[in-house]
């Protein structure tokens, strides 16, 4: 069966400062197909999707579409000839409402005279929201929805656009299950109509499950590319790391010990009434919903959000958190959700960022900073967390994302908490980099540290926790013990 | 290489001493230093509110009112080191109300300091009723002319402030904290940082620096003006951002400052040398300004290819 090809990349190649990040890579991509793009952190695929849609230049390579080749000197000329982008971040103006987003620069078509018919706008929006099944208000502003709202409406926009061929960068890693069943039935439409869609993802077990075919790439190189009816995760798995992995989540021997942090009836503007205990050495998941409120519960505890109500105790004793410097002041520690938002200091160096909460402890007199002192214990945790910079001057944006939240979490440890809390740890970074904050977070454990993982990822919960609670709507609405856990019980609970 | 902004200056200066003469004379040199004192001073404030992610617009009018009132206060005989010390305090004072204003009421700190601006100005007239105070004691006086061996006392001031402010930004957990809050105020909050208590203490020290170059300002016009100050907000903005620092926080340059400061007076001095109609300055100064910084971006710009190239060379 020979069809035709409706993106045709050969060759490709492009190097950043003298860093190869692209090597004579191929991709093809049929109408009406969903081709899945998977490697890890730095392999390449955004680059070759940013060349793809004229934001970067390419060093050489031929991309063609429908057989002609095409140079696209920005994303609007791609957007014009058909190819649209879904990017990781959300790009939508959170001060217009969702109407007004999902038709920004393609006005004309509510035109009447100078002015735009809001209503027909309205109309239009709220037809194409139904049809793709997404309860999200038109009138509603962006700043309004969730992550995963905004996720959906962006799809949207892809999608009125009547692009030929979509690119969608990770879309799901925000997504609950409950939207990411919405995703794929949009795509399997798209895919009727013979649109194709590029897929990126990090989850093997997604793309098998819509994907047609799929491409490996690894370190700016092409791997090849599959038929998805007949390849395994296995298979796949090794073409991404280039070894075979046998064990992703470390057996945990942790003994549990004495409570570490106690909460009782916590409220908070998303959540009410929630108590639960922790103890040394256990790794308590928090599974739920994307929304459910489970990282608004973690933040109140850490005290980035204020509380209505409830009481905390850490080691048996009542205290009051009012901020982080509390929180951090009673042996907690929080990687947030947002790297980019409320994790790293994107001006500062890999030392500073890392350095930046125990910076009290390398300080003389005046409190000036002894750098050796500082230098030395930094380069201590990227060792024993394998944190890859090239120095520990540079800045820490210019790490992959995978190497930023070890960092991250190198930080934390620097604090020598008690108490870690981990919400989504693995967003967003690439499976040899997971493994390895899985064997580091089970080592945790058994050091006596008590850590809580929030998790979108069910397999990440069930084989990470030895205690799970599952959050809907606020409130815990089910516990039990991860030998008794099951992805389906979790999802039950978790969709009520 | 981190200096762009002082391979600018010293083109600059090559270019202008060709032009004149009277240029690298030593009296006119002595000058530009001793004339850039009170604005360097005020600007490393500023260096230090911009690099934590903040602005502070009435720096010029807090300036101006404390000259008034420190000149009043000696005028009538108050005691040197009792004028002295209130020029800080006010500044901290004033440092404290607008950081009090924007963090207890949330309001963006770009209109409560440019309205607080507008208040240091009423009360600086109210103080003097629109008159300047001349007839400074000598002591005062001694802030612009002093001098210390053959240097002048306030260019002493001056670098003694560049270096505490350089150790106080680079070396200190005060700076480390203060760049963190500019880089990512949210981030800086969960890392344990008490953002709040930070941005007190960055606009009471920039009111400290105000207070200074109050000092020196005056002392060196030798009369309290009513009109001192107004405006130097915004060369502050420009020597600080030619000197390196961004305008969005987590990064300065207080060496940068200095030089950035340097190169704004050197353009005024040398258009002045140069017999430039005093409003065509005004129209020369933008426009160097704005030269000042493309080329500063663009010697980034060009430094990163030659980064590229070396690496390309070792590679191969």
């Amino acid at each position: 069966m020979q069809e035709k090809n409706l993106l045709e990349v050969e060759g490709l190649s492009k190097s950043f400062l003298g860093v190869m990040a692209l090597h004579r890579v191929n991709l093809s991509v049929r109408a009406g197909e969903v081709h899945a793009v998977i490697g890890e952190n730095g392999a390449g695929k955004s680059t070759m999707m940013n060349i793809i849609m004229g934001d970067l230049k390419k060093d050489e390579g031929k991309i063609s579409l429908k057989g002609k080749p095409v140079e696209f000197k920005s994303p609007a000329d791609a957007i014009a000839a058909g190819i649209s982008m879904i990017h990781q971040e959300i790009s939508l103006v959170p001060t217009l409402t969702v109407a007004e987003n999902i038709w920004l620069h393609r006005e004309d078509v509510f035109m009447k005279g100078l002015f735009i018919n809001s209503a027909a706008r309205k109309e239009a929006t709220d037809r194409l929201l139904e049809k793709m099944g997404i309860s999200v208000k038109s009138t509603a502003l962006v700043s309004e929805l969730t992550v995963a709202q905004a996720q959906l409406v962006e799809l949207a926009r892809a999608i009125s656009s009547n692009a030929e061929i979509i690119i969608m960068d990770e879309p799901t890693s925000s997504l609950s299950d409950k939207e990411i069943a919405i995703l794929f039935k949009v795509m399997r439409d798209l895919k009727e109509k013979g649109v194709a869609i590029i897929f990126i993802t990090h989850k093997i077990e997604e793309l098998l499950a819509i994907s047609d075919r799929v491409s490996v790439y690894r370190d700016g190189c092409y791997i090849g590319t599959r038929s998805c009816a007949r390849t395994t995760k296995d298979e796949l798995i090794s073409m991404i790391i280039g070894r075979t992995l046998t064990e992703q989540y470390p057996q945990i021997h942790a003994k549990i010990g004495k409570p570490v942090l106690e909460v009782k009836n916590l409220s908070g503007e998303a959540y009410s009434n929630i108590s639960f205990t922790i103890h040394e050495g256990e790794i308590v998941g928090f599974s739920g919903l994307v929304g459910a409120g489970r990282s608004e519960i973690m933040r109140g505890i850490f005290g980035i959000d204020k509380k209505l109500g409830g009481e905390i105790f850490v080691n048996g004793e009542q205290v009051q958190i009012h901020s982080p410097k509390d929180a951090v002041r009673h042996g907690m520690a929080m990687v947030t959700e947002d790297r980019r938002d409320m994790g790293i200091i994107q001006s500062g160096s890999v030392k500073e960022n890392m350095s930046i909460s125990t910076i009290s402890d390398f300080c003389g007199k005046l409190g000036i900073v002894n750098v050796a002192k500082e230098q030395q214990a930094v380069e201590d945790m990227m060792k024993k967390l394998s944190v890859k910079a090239a120095n520990m001057n540079m800045l820490i944006t210019s790490l992959s994302g995978g190497n930023q939240q070890k960092a991250i979490v190198g930080r934390w440890l620097m604090t020598e908490p008690k108490l870690l809390i981990l919400d989504e740890p693995t967003r967003g970074i690439d499976v040899g980099a997971k493994a390895e904050i899985y064997r580091l977070i089970g080592k945790l454990a058994e050091q006596g540290m008590a850590i809580i993982l929030v998790s979108s990822e069910m397999p990440e919960i069930l084989g990470m926790s030895s205690r799970i609670f599952v959050v809907r709507d606020g409130s815990i609405v089910f516990e039990c013990e991860s030998a008794d856990a099951t992805q389906e019980l979790l999802g039950k609970h978790a969709l009520g | 290489m981190n200096n762009k902004a002082l391979i600018i200056l010293i083109i600059f200066v090559a270019v202008v001493s060709c032009l004149t003469g009277d240029f690298f004379t030593s009296r006119n040199i002595s000058n530009i230093f001793r004339q850039i004192c009170a604005s360097c001073v005020l600007s490393l404030g500023f260096t230090l509110v911009l690099g934590s992610g903040a602005i502070d617009l009435s720096v010029g009018y807090m300036l101006g009112m404390i000259g008034i009132a420190t000149a009043l206060m000696a005028v009538n005989n108050v005691p040197a080191p009792v004028v002295i010390v209130s020029a800080i305090l006010i500044g901290g004072i004033c440092g404290f109300c607008n950081a009090f204003l924007s963090l207890t009421f949330e309001l963006a700190p770009f209109i409560v300091t440019l309205a607080m601006g507008m208040v240091y100005q009423g009360i600086n007239l109210l103080m003097c009723h629109s008159k300047s105070i001349a007839n400074l004691p000598d002591w005062y006086k001694f802030f612009g002319n002093g001098k210390i061996g053959p240097v002048p006392f306030a260019i002493v001031l001056m670098l003694v402030m560049v270096i505490i402010v350089m150790v106080m930004v680079q070396k200190t957990k005060f700076g480390r904290y203060a760049l963190a809050c500019g880089g990512n105020r949210k981030a800086a909050r969960v890392c344990g940082i008490s953002t709040t208590k930070i941005t007190y203490a960055v606009y009471i020290l920039t009111g400290v620096c105000v207070g200074i170059a109050a000092l020196l300002l005056t002392g060196r016009t030798a009369s309290a003006q009513t009109g001192a100050g107004a405006g130097m907000e915004m060369d502050c903005v420009a020597a600080v951002v030619i000197g390196g620092t961004p305008m969005e926080g987590g990064k300065v340059n207080v060496f940068g400052t200095l030089i950035g400061c340097l190169l704004i007076q050197v353009i005024s001095n040398s258009l002045n040398l140069l017999g430039v109609d005093s409003n065509w300055q005004k129209i020369a100064k933008g426009a160097v300004i704005i030269v000042a910084i493309i080329l500063d971006r663009q010697g980034s710009k060009l430094l990163d290819r030659i980064r590229v190239r070396k690496i390309q060379m070792e590679a191969e």
